[in-house]
């Protein structure tokens, strides 16, 4: 259950749930922000227009109308043509729905004050320019400060004023619309971003799950959901590429552990069994020695194997350097043959070189001669007895071939590309056992391919039997 | 008894041979399935022991053609591969047995005894004839307790003739079973040894178990 609440904590389904919510918060303040600070400077510019709008207009009627304003009193009985500019004023003040205040005075007398501000005692402060627009704080009229428009003619000054309250009751009212919603724009956006990455990241729960079930045993499998085009089927691409890299690995490890213990089972076979019997009762001498030297032998073919192994092993995975270097090819191949040749009086079989050009190659001696060793072993141990295997060579212009020749049983051509292959005496349609010979021919490959040459094999119904490596001079 | 083994390994072969004959098995070996099945229908083996990887015929093979031929010789199949697959490929092909190499050779033995007994229907591998008891662990023959010691040859023949009790054994057959195949079935060899063990076996006691039956052969019976 912890481990779950954990797991969800830091899972980056909860992440991007958390960072779109907080973004799409973050742009929601913003935008209310500058919403609030927009209109809050459209409506002062606004209301400082209204304002000197309306003492402009107010202004120009008093001024235009050359009458006596000394005298006026509000109440008092006017003339016709006086009471034309009072209702103008009047005019101007009663279509002012916003309850402006507004006062006109001369130079001596208040001479005018709209019925908002007729109670109030106050009078507005006195500035010197023409036109002139501040704030003026009076808690008789408003707690908030009032935006006062005052223009000056010759005569009268006329103040134009607006509580700033009620302006900034409007914005107060945008802003606790905004504090309203938030909250519930928050869980929206919770919501929607937890849907929107629980959707984009349960695909990402079925290779959490496949890649959970997958193991050694199954590499086969594939995480589904490649076919999606987007980074989520790249992913999985790249995933089933990897898992198939891996499984070729494996397989080649599992291949090779399995090839070297069926290798190595026939010598522990007899190995096993010939000491068993050898303790079961009391034997003679001669009958121990004969098994001690058996014993060795299986030792030695051992040795050989693991020896085997470990060189394809290596080769397989790049560890083997080659160090070529110029060699008379005549004399190289003479001394082995020297010392091969020995190999072949168990059968009575000997060992001919044919006529081999005295000219210079450049190549890996050691490995070479491996290779060529192997080669003239598994000539012995297939070839009839009484018969000779024969070393030929041909210069081919850039390359060189050298041809090791038996007579005896044919190798079946369904067979013939299965030789080389390391792991060829593990393989079930194996009928023929060729006595680590397997890797033998494996490692013969392993060196050739080092050298960059190839090895050929031919076995007609002639009863002859020619395997070749080309290499090249150089 | 007569036991073939099919190897082409030669060492392996020497050694179950060599270890056979210890147990006081008659043991012929064919290097090959076509060598041992050839070998299979010419001569009458008690158990034939086959490795499954061979050269010319397969393990496998052999035992199909043995079956094939109607011959019920219990098989014990040698593999060097640890496969299921092989397993039951091998027991379904017909074989009563497998053992995986590289293998104990007691176990070869023991599983050599179960497979002869389940033949015989037997279920232990003690043989007795009234007061006469063979165990066929120990190589012990002992009667009325008191131990006999016998040649591996002489044990081969009353092991036989143990087996088959109250049956008339002929002397070919008897050759068959306890010479390999390079022995001459002309001699009178076996007479020599039936006396041996007469000798051996009933002189000291009133109540003969082995009989001759004029011109066919030898009973051992109660």
């Amino acid at each position: 259950m912890f481990n779950k609440i954990k797991s969800f904590l830091s899972s980056t389904r909860l992440k991007i749930t958390i960072w779109y919510s907080s973004l799409f918060l973050f742009l929601e303040i913003l935008l209310g922000v500058i919403i609030y600070i927009y209109l809050f400077q459209v409506t002062r510019m606004n209301l400082d227009l209204n304002l000197k709008t309306q003492a402009n207009a107010i202004l120009r009627v008093v001024e235009e109308k050359h009458f006596d304003l000394d005298s006026f009193e509000p109440g008092a009985v006017y003339k016709s043509e006086d009471e034309m500019i009072w209702d103008i004023i009047y005019d101007a003040i009663v279509f002012n729905r916003r309850n402006t205040f507004i006062e006109i005075s001369n130079y001596r007398k208040i001479i005018f004050k709209t019925v908002n501000i007729e109670e109030i005692n106050l009078s507005f402060p006195e500035k010197k320019e023409k036109e002139a627009l501040f704030d003026y704080k009076n808690e008789k009229l408003s707690d908030d400060f009032i935006r006062v428009c005052q223009l000056r003619s010759k005569r009268y000054t006329v103040i134009v004023a607006y509580p700033k309250e009620y302006i900034a009751a409007t914005l107060n009212g945008l802003r606790d619309i905004y504090i309203m919603i938030a909250p519930v724009f928050l869980i929206i956006s919770l919501i929607g971003g937890a849907l929107i990455s629980s959707k984009s990241l349960k695909r990402f729960g079925v290779i959490i799950k496949k890649t959970e079930e997958i193991t050694g045993q199954n590499l086969d499998e594939q995480i589904p959901g490649g076919e999606y085009p987007d980074e989520y089927g790249r992913l999985v691409n790249k995933m089933n590429e990897m898992i198939k890299r891996i499984k070729t690995s494996v397989d080649y490890m599992n291949q090779f552990s399995v090839s070297a213990a069926h290798e190595l089972k026939t010598p522990l076979t007899i190995l096993r069994g010939e000491i068993e019997i050898a303790l079961k009762s009391p034997k003679t001498e001669e009958r121990y020695i004969e098994v001690l030297k058996s014993n060795y032998e299986e030792t030695i073919r051992m040795i050989k194997i693991v020896d085997n192994l470990f060189f394809i092993s290596k080769s397989d995975n790049a560890l083997i350097e080659i160090n070529k270097h110029e060699i008379n090819l005549n004399s190289y191949l003479t001394s082995i043959v020297q010392n091969m040749k020995i190999l072949g009086i168990e059968k009575n079989m000997t060992l001919v070189m044919d006529s081999c050009p005295a000219l210079n190659v450049k190549l890996d001696s050691e490995l070479i001669k491996q290779a060529l060793s192997n080669l003239i072993d598994n000539a012995f141990k297939y070839g009839e007895e009484n018969t000779e295997v024969r070393i030929d060579c041909e210069d081919l212009g850039g390359d060189i071939k050298i041809m090791i020749n038996n007579s005896g049983e044919n190798i079946p051509i369904e067979e013939i590309e299965k030789i080389f292959d390391r792991f060829y005496r593990a393989d079930k349609s194996r009928t023929r056992k060729t006595g680590g010979v397997g890797l033998g021919l494996s490692v013969v490959k392993s060196i050739v391919n080092l050298h960059k040459g190839i090895v050929q094999v031919e076995s007609n119904d002639n009863f002859q039997t020619t395997v070749s490596i080309i290499l090249p001079k150089s | 008894m007569r036991i073939l083994v099919v190897e082409d390994e030669k060492k392996v072969a020497s050694f179950i041979k060599k270890g056979l004959e210890e147990e006081f098995f008659q043991v012929d070996t064919a290097s090959n399935g076509k060598e041992g099945y050839e070998l299979a229908m010419k001569e009458e083996y008690d158990l034939i022991i086959s490795d499954i990887m061979m050269p010319v015929m397969s393990g496998i093979q052999l035992v199909r053609e043995i079956r094939k031929n109607e011959i019920n010789t219990p098989i014990l199949l040698l593999t060097i591969k640890n496969s299921t697959k092989d397993k039951v490929d091998g027991l379904d092909s017909g074989a009563d047995d497998y053992l995986i190499k590289p293998f104990a050779f007691e176990e070869l033995t023991a599983r050599v005894r179960a497979l002869l007994r389940r033949k015989e229907g037997k279920k232990d591998n003690i043989l007795f004839v009234a007061d006469l008891v063979m165990d066929l662990v120990a190589h012990k023959v002992t009667r009325d307790n008191i131990e006999i010691i016998l040649t591996p040859k002489e044990y081969s023949i009353l092991e036989f003739l143990m087996r088959h009790k109250n049956k008339i054994i002929s002397r070919t057959k008897l050759i068959e079973h306890v010479y390999d195949f390079h022995f001459d079935t002309g001699t009178n060899v076996i007479d020599v040894y039936i006396n041996k063990l007469r000798s051996k076996i009933d002189q000291s006691f009133e109540k003969q178990l082995i009989h001759t039956i004029r011109s066919v052969g030898y009973i051992i019976k109660e």
